[in-house]
């Protein structure tokens, strides 16, 4: 039918064309007519004011400082002084005033007005009238919270921590720009805070982080070592996630904790501490939530290792000075801090520290994530008993008993037989696995996949398209390789009868495309090819090296030699059937595989080539 | 844009502010536009949008960008951002419902018009044949919205490419089915009315 030139309209042969081309004209009339509808008129152009402004705040750091490229995105961009640009109105342009000097150190968009609330000095309410301050107050409030996706990734603070980007190293300094492949070792006694987004990664020393992934909505992390405490602010459809080793952590709105220690009896083990909202954990021998105020516990490489235990926080967890300093910054900066709230802060019960519950930068002996600027005016001016501004979600009634609200349906409950799903967002793909349907009359499972949320448990249904689909009742994962990058997409699995009634239904899940990731260089020593490993364990199950006398090696021209984890080399194949002087050009591959199908999830990010002598 | 000129503003913009404003000043407008039309409100949109050039310019100047056609990407962000804020809105509403909670079956039922939707009516508003409005509610969602994407924000094949993520012969292919499936719905409809 379609299958000559890429025209737009390539139906030559088709005797409706007329008809086609009139009905072009007239959708085309129609989009004229709503563009020129009275409100589209007005409501749909820029006003100039605001064009004019906001290219003066993109323009401006660019042409004004032509240093480094930290300045290039740097200070001008900041949340703050971007604000005066996009609102309007005479009180809401004071904000920037309020605040301290211009905000060299760029921070998180929530951060940065929670600490323009908090500057907005005396003097200046005696000026303006504190109706005035209101006013630019709940301006500020509406626009972080309606879009909190704006701040650049950067390094917030860092004491004492090194960058390893591209396979060198540099100290990691504060206000760089974050990007993905990074590490970050910080030092036994340093410390450092990655802005993601507007979530906060505050790693303690000796922590160990690589960057996965890095985009608007979400956020991955691999915790190679140490402790982090995690602020996450993600928009709704986006993740915050850490891996470390073979398990998953997941939040969408939360604060929590992971600490990655040897385990005395070999291996690693890993501890969740659940603050502020339930986690989601996602490993070879588990797929669940752990619920606020909960702690979990996991051991990997170690023949004894037997799942995660979980059970409520410790006690005495909650006099760790680390948990009280998070807890306390996190609280000046106006975010609940769920179970921390009882114990660590309460102002007549503070366990370990008995200082002033307002935020003090400098009382922990080990950590002081606080020591920027945008801690400083905290002190001073937020008397813990003001209510903090607490946008949105309230403070935190833990749900009671959740034991895993999310799919995670245990084969063994008896009642109705049920199908789960879970996602993970892998560069270059989405994993869907599902679980296993236990009743009778199974006949297939079938996920769909649709650009809007409203997918209903029918089949088939329009609107949506099949991701993946088997009669194997065993085989419980799938891949989706054709997302675009930056684009949400939403799932739902079904079990279907042979008459493809629908027999279960899993809830409605969603995951981010991301393009295919950059495995870096393809290195050649002698005959021994070697890549760096690829530390994104859910989205990894081999490598693929391709090899072919054409100079751009794919799937399809090569030959594939799949490379088991966790080998990161190996040797030039022997010269079958090419002569000395041949020259072979190979490429690696990341792949992940499904029990259906699989799906690349990066690629070097050269071509070697090596001649046979 | 010439998408000659626009990939060498791309390359460019890393470093050169002048040719991060030109990108802007052609696409400010548009992109605008194309947000205004999915969320009403005109302070929204101008929050919306301006992440929209914020990232570009980050993606641009981290040399990320995987496309040196930048058209079709920002209004990809711009999409997304229409979602992500939408659902952020929907989800503040009523009090105690965490993230965790969004993804329950029912979930769906709490979504009012989003982003295409809002579009998609004003679009069809303007239709000035009844049957065709009907018929336009009878495609697929992505056969609306290319149709969409066309006539109301009036994006050009390369942007098109670019924002649904597809090469131009399968954006050919789309749009052409589309086409049929809409005169299909048209003429099914006419023939039983008459």
């Amino acid at each position: 039918m379609v299958n000559t030139a890429p025209v737009p309209f390539d139906r030559a042969s088709d005797p409706n064309a007329p008809a086609y081309d009139a009905l072009s004209a007239d959708l085309a009339a129609a989009g004229r007519r709503a563009r020129n509808r009275k409100a589209q008129l007005t409501n749909g152009r820029p006003d100039p004011a605001y064009a004019e402004a906001l290219r003066g705040r993109l323009m401006q750091p660019a042409g004004g400082a032509a240093g480094g490229s930290q300045a290039v995105a740097g200070a001008p961009l900041a949340a703050a002084s971007y604000q005066a640009a996009s609102g309007r109105g005479a009180a809401v342009v004071l904000a920037p005033d309020a605040l301290p000097g211009p905000l060299t150190r760029p921070r998180s968009r929530s951060e940065a007005s929670a600490a323009g609330r908090k500057t907005a000095s005396r003097p200046l309410l005696a000026v303006l009238g504190i109706g005035a301050l209101i006013v630019a107050v709940l301006a500020a409030g509406l626009v972080t919270g309606r879009f909190a996706s704006l701040p650049a990734n950067r390094v917030g603070e860092a004491v004492n921590a090194t960058l390893v980007r591209t396979g060198s190293s540099q100290p990691l300094l504060a206000g760089s720009l974050l990007m993905v492949g990074d590490e970050i070792r910080v030092g036994a006694d340093g410390h450092a805070t990655l802005d993601l987004g507007s979530s906060q990664a505050r790693l303690a020393g000796g922590a160990e982080v690589r960057l996965n992934i890095l985009s608007s909505s979400s956020v991955q992390l691999a915790l190679l070592a140490g402790r982090a405490y995690h602020r996450v602010v993600v928009p709704t459809g986006g993740s915050y996630a850490i891996v470390t080793g073979p398990y998953t952590w997941t939040a969408t709105g939360t604060a929590f904790d992971l600490d990655r220690v040897p385990a005395p009896t070999g291996g690693e083990q890993v501890t969740l501490l659940a603050l502020e909202h339930g986690v989601a954990i996602d490993g070879p021998d588990v797929h669940g939530q752990v619920p606020e105020g909960s702690s979990a516990t996991v051991l990997f490489g170690n023949p004894t290792s037997t799942g995660p235990t979980i059970g409520p926080i410790p006690p005495t967890d909650f006099s760790d000075p680390w948990l009280i300093n998070n807890a306390r910054l996190d609280e000046s900066l106006g975010y609940p801090i769920g179970a921390l709230a009882q114990v660590a802060l309460a102002p007549n019960d503070t366990p370990a520290a008995s200082t002033s519950p307002s935020l003090g930068p400098t009382e922990s002996p080990s950590e002081s994530p606080t020591d920027s600027p945008s801690a400083e005016p905290s002190p001073s001016d937020s008397p813990s008993d003001g209510p903090s501004p607490t946008p949105g979600l309230t403070p935190s009634p833990s749900p009671s008993a959740v034991a895993s609200p999310s799919p995670t349906p245990t084969p063994t409950s008896t009642a109705q037989p049920t199908v789960g799903l879970s996602l993970t967002s892998c560069p270059g793909g989405v994993v869907m696995t599902w679980s296993k349907y236990t009743g009778t009359g199974f006949a297939r499972y079938v996920t769909l996949r649709s650009a809007n949320l409203g997918i209903s448990a029918t089949y088939p249904q329009a609107g949506t398209l099949v991701a993946a689909t088997t009669t194997i009742r065993t085989r419980l994962s799938g891949a989706d390789a054709g997302v675009s990058d930056g684009s949400t997409y939403f799932y739902r699995t079904l079990a279907l009868d042979a008459a493809n009634n629908v027999l279960a239904a899993s809830p409605t899940r969603s995951a981010l495309g991301y393009g295919q990731a950059d495995l870096g260089f393809l290195s050649i020593t002698g005959t021994l090819l070697s890549w760096l490993h690829y530390d994104n364990a859910s989205c990894l199950s081999e490598y693929r090296l391709l090899y072919s006398l054409n100079s751009d090696p794919t799937l399809a021209n090569s030959t594939a030699v799949i490379v088991t984890l966790p080998t990161t080399n190996v040797s030039v194949p022997a010269a079958t059937g090419w002569s000395s002087g041949s020259t072979i050009y190979f490429r690696v591959q990341a792949v992940r595989t499904t029990a259906l199908g699989s799906f690349v999830v990066g690629q070097s990010s050269n071509i070697q080539s090596y001649t046979y002598p | 844009m010439d998408p000659e000129r626009e990939r060498g503003l791309v390359v460019k913009a890393r470093l050169d502010a002048q040719a991060f404003g030109e990108l802007y000043d052609y696409y400010l407008p548009r992109v605008y536009g194309f947000v205004a039309r999915r969320v009403g409100d005109r302070t929204l949109a101008e929050e919306l949008t301006a992440t929209v050039f914020r990232r570009g310019l980050e993606t641009i100047q981290a040399g990320t960008l995987r496309t040196e056609v930048i058209g079709g990407w920002l209004y990809r962000v711009a999409a997304s951002a229409i979602v992500d804020q939408a659902q952020r809105s929907s989800q503040e509403l009523p009090a105690g419902i965490r993230a965790s909670d969004l993804a329950e079956p029912d979930a769906e039922r709490r979504e009012p018009l989003v982003g295409d939707e809002v579009a998609t009516t004003a679009f069809a508003a303007a239709l000035d044949r009844d049957e065709l409005r009907r018929a336009m509610a009878r495609l697929t969602e992505p056969q609306r919205r290319i149709v969409i994407l066309k006539f109301f924000d009036e994006l050009s094949t390369a942007e098109l490419c670019g924002a649904l993520g597809v090469s131009p012969a399968t954006l050919a292919v789309r749009l052409d089915r589309a086409l049929r499936a809409l005169h299909l719905a048209v003429a099914g409809k006419s023939s039983h009315a008459a």
